[in-house]
């Protein structure tokens, strides 16, 4: 607490310094006042740091901000400014003008001329911010794109130049997936022409929480080739639906585990007619008989995924949204595309993977923001060594957050959730109903309908209309059901005559990690006007239920039995401090799978940098001579050093293998020893690259020859390396 | 995996994992450079196939 103070009075003491410069800048001419670019520029090749020169660059673009959108930052939007550029993370509420607050750091850091970028979490956003705000960036001098396709633009190919145009402009809105594969196909490409990427400088992340948090665990994949399919898919799939449960199967669904039992292993011996199901020639028999069984049983249809146009998508569970072109591994998808009898999809090959820890890590600085970091401000320190600094909103916060309801059953919580809405609902406040799921908001409006209360459901299904839905919520009487989608990025205006009425009313019908609660309490009470959060939640939540330990669960049998029909909230300390203790069990657990997998990222980092610089110099280099007699003297020992002794017959085996398909007379005196041998096959190739060099007409085209040899060797050595990486993370994490 | 650290298991092994390969590349492009037939198709451009 102490420590926060004293960095937010630091902070402060940088604003009055650029509020000092305002007058200045508010009396200059635009003339003057474009060409401070310039001055600032001059300033920076004079030797002057960043830090000194933050004051007057900061004032700059604030006036011009105002000159050009009307908008002046306010001093807490300058504080955050101030915070993002010393590469930390802002806390900033919804609503508090993220955008606008964004412009100064990246203004600043632009001015170096290493370029600056803000990742969004989609790209309707960076669009959004990008142009808005490209006025005020040329208009000081500075260029300013999104590095994508932009919306209703043919979604033709980019080709490498109009991308190395895009990362060359001064500042870049794109978003960090888009940023995530334009770096691994960069470093896929096969010439230096065809390669686009700077080094990277500056970047801020919008949604940090969420893209260094929640999405740390999920790698970005660039597949390949397709592997070899199985066509036990199906035939799994048949036989695990003849299943019968208890008999034939158990299921753990606390421990995400379930097995065949005796007799069902008997049934599969029987219907696969194999003699031994754990016989090693069945194991891949059994292995898809496992991945059928989770499918059935933990993936489910509207909660882990969706089926769209003959497409199993999986939904992510934090916010909600549909992950287009995101496979769960290992056959997993497959046994699901069976188990939905879509068409099977290939498992693919990996050519090039990154997490989006291990792309941030790539920039000299990095900065974010977003509403929700607070929580988890060790982590972040602890991993990125980023300090999250909360800034002041303008105006006081008075929405208010209602301690949470707590029901034993779900149909209980269920109605007095509905209830409490409906309420809400005749006293002419907007509402938005939180539901777990997208089958939750399905039942939730299905049931508003039955009480005739006209609605809008927002959820994995109809995010086209997302913008539209989101416009209407904040009216008076609108009522919203949404899933955790609503959760981030969305700023619900309220209607007029809302204010008087209290605002908008979250109402959420699930428990969920507190982070995500907040997000979405957080959508209320935007800039200081009235609003309230209130949380109905049920022992039988799934967030509960998966992580309770058995003495929770002995305490919810007992409470079930004893109060059949209880309609009451409960209130009992015990209950309170177990959940408060589940919630932090919870956290801490994926905090260490992070660690675990940032742990394993680095592994990886270590070898893709070096790959990746090795890559890069047969790609840059122009005489290949000595790499290549380097190569193949090396693979000469290599081979020789596989046997005691080598006689002619064995050398012309050899060669034949590796050399040459022709026929090669080996004299008897490269046999009498393996240097012998050695210079007599380094003298070989030698020739048989002479030859080959004949055809080529001039010395690019050797050149050509030699680069493609090479790359091509070492691109699919890589590909076999990433593969078996990413087969030894898996068995290596339980 | 039992009694053993897995983080360092995996460390360890995706180092040997990536010795290994630099070698196998060296292999690989010993066979391409050598084995490799260069053709010129018709509109005059290099095509090098690899097998």
């Amino acid at each position: 607490m102490v420590v926060d103070q004293m960095i937010l009075h630091k902070v402060k003491r940088t604003l009055h310094k650029v509020n000092k410069w305002q007058p200045t800048m508010r009396a200059m001419s635009d003339e003057e006042l474009q060409g401070q670019t310039a001055k600032l520029r001059q300033q920076l090749k004079a030797g002057k740091t960043l830090d000194q020169i933050l004051p007057e660059a900061f004032a700059t673009i604030r006036e011009a901000d105002y000159r050009l959108l009307g908008m002046f930052p306010y001093d807490v939007q300058v504080m955050g400014a101030i915070v993002l550029h010393s590469g930390n993370i802002a806390e900033m509420k919804t609503g508090e003008g993220k955008t606008l607050t964004a412009t100064m750091p990246l203004y600043l850091n632009a001015l170096e001329g290493k370029g600056a970028m803000l990742v969004t979490p989609n790209g309707y956003l960076a669009e959004r911010d990008e142009e808005q705000l490209e006025p005020v960036y040329n208009w000081l001098g500075l260029t300013a794109t999104v590095a994508f396709p932009k919306e209703g633009e043919e979604k033709k190919k980019v080709t490498p130049a109009e991308k190395r145009d895009w990362y060359n402009h001064d500042i870049i809105y794109t978003t960090a997936s888009g940023l995530a594969f334009d770096y691994l196909f960069n470093n896929l490409a096969s010439s230096t022409e065809s390669q686009y990427l700077r080094p990277y400088n500056y970047v801020i992340i919008d949604e940090v929480d969420d893209v260094l948090l929640d999405e740390a665990t999920s790698p970005f994949v660039v597949s390949s080739v397709p592997m070899l399919q199985s066509n036990l898919y199906g035939l799994a799939e048949n036989f695990v639906s003849m299943l019968v449960p208890k008999m034939d199967y158990r299921l753990k669904r606390d421990d995400k585990a379930v097995y065949l039992t005796y007799h069902g292993v008997r049934k599969a011996e029987r219907f696969f007619r194999v003699k031994n199901l754990f016989d090693a020639s069945s194991r891949e028999i059994y292995r898809h008989i496992a991945l059928a069984l989770r499918a059935h049983h933990f993936m489910r249809n509207g909660r882990e995924y969706l089926v769209e146009n003959g497409k199993v998508i999986l939904l992510d569970e934090t916010n909600g949204r549909l992950k287009h072109g995101v496979k769960v591994s290992t056959g997993l998808h497959q046994a699901v595309e069976a188990k939905e009898h879509v068409e099977l999809t290939p498992n693919q090959k990996v050519a090039a993977s990154i997490t989006f820890p291990g792309l941030f890590g790539l920039f000299n600085k990095i900065a974010g923001m977003s509403g929700t970091v607070k929580v988890n401000e060790n982590e972040f320190m602890n991993v990125y060594k980023m300090r999250v600094v909360q800034v002041p909103t303008n105006k006081p916060v008075i929405r208010k957050d209602y301690p949470d309801q707590v029901y034993i059953t779900t149909t209980e919580k269920m109605l007095h959730a509905i209830n409490y809405a409906l309420q809400l609902h005749k006293q002419g406040r907007p509402i938005l109903l939180v539901a777990g799921s997208v089958e939750n908001s399905e039942i939730i409006s299905e049931i508003l309908l039955n009480y005739g209360v006209p609605h809008n459901v927002l959820n994995a299904f109809n995010a086209a209309r997302e913008a539209a839905m989101i416009k209407g919520a904040g009216q008076e009487g609108a009522v919203t059901v949404a899933t955790n989608m609503a959760g981030r990025g969305t700023d619900i205006k309220l209607g007029p005559g809302v204010k008087e009425k209290g605002g908008l009313a979250v109402i959420g019908t699930e428990m969920l990690s507190p982070r995500v609660r907040l997000q979405l309490a957080g959508r209320a009470g935007r800039q200081g006007d009235p609003g309230s959060s209130r949380f109905f939640i049920s022992l039988e939540d799934n967030f509960i239920s998966q992580n309770s330990t058995k003495r929770f669960k002995q305490y919810y049998r007992k409470l079930v039995r004893r109060y059949p029909d209880r309609d009451q909230p409960l209130h009992s300390p015990r209950l309170l401090v177990s959940l408060a203790m589940l919630r932090s069990r919870v956290a801490g657990n994926e905090e260490a799978s992070r660690k675990r997998v940032n742990k394993n990222e680095l592994a990886l980092r270590l070898q893709r940098d070096n790959f990746y610089q090795e890559r890069r110099q047969i790609m840059g280099a122009d005489h290949f001579e000595q790499t290549v007699g380097y190569w193949i003297s090396e693979a000469i020992d290599y081979y020789l050093a596989q046997k005691e002794k080598w006689t002619v017959h064995d050398l012309s085996l050899l060669i034949n293998d590796h050399f040459s398909y022709d026929v090669v007379e080996v004299p008897a005196e490269a046999a009498a020893s393996k240097q012998q041998a050695k210079q007599y096959l380094e003298e070989l190739s030698r020739q048989i690259l002479t030859t080959k060099s004949a055809a080529l007409v001039n010395n690019e085209q050797l050149n050509h020859f030699y680069r493609s040899s090479l790359l091509n060797a070492i691109d699919s050595c890589w590909m076999d390396e990433m593969e078996l990486l990413t087969n030894l993370r898996a068995e290596v994490q339980p | 995996m039992a009694g053993r650290d897995p983080s360092f298991e995996y460390q360890q092994r995706a180092f040997t994992a990536y010795r290994k390969m630099l070698l196998k590349a060296k292999l690989r492009a010993l066979d391409n450079l050598l084995l490799s037939t260069i053709k010129v198709n018709k509109k005059g451009e290099l095509v090098v196939s690899f097998n």
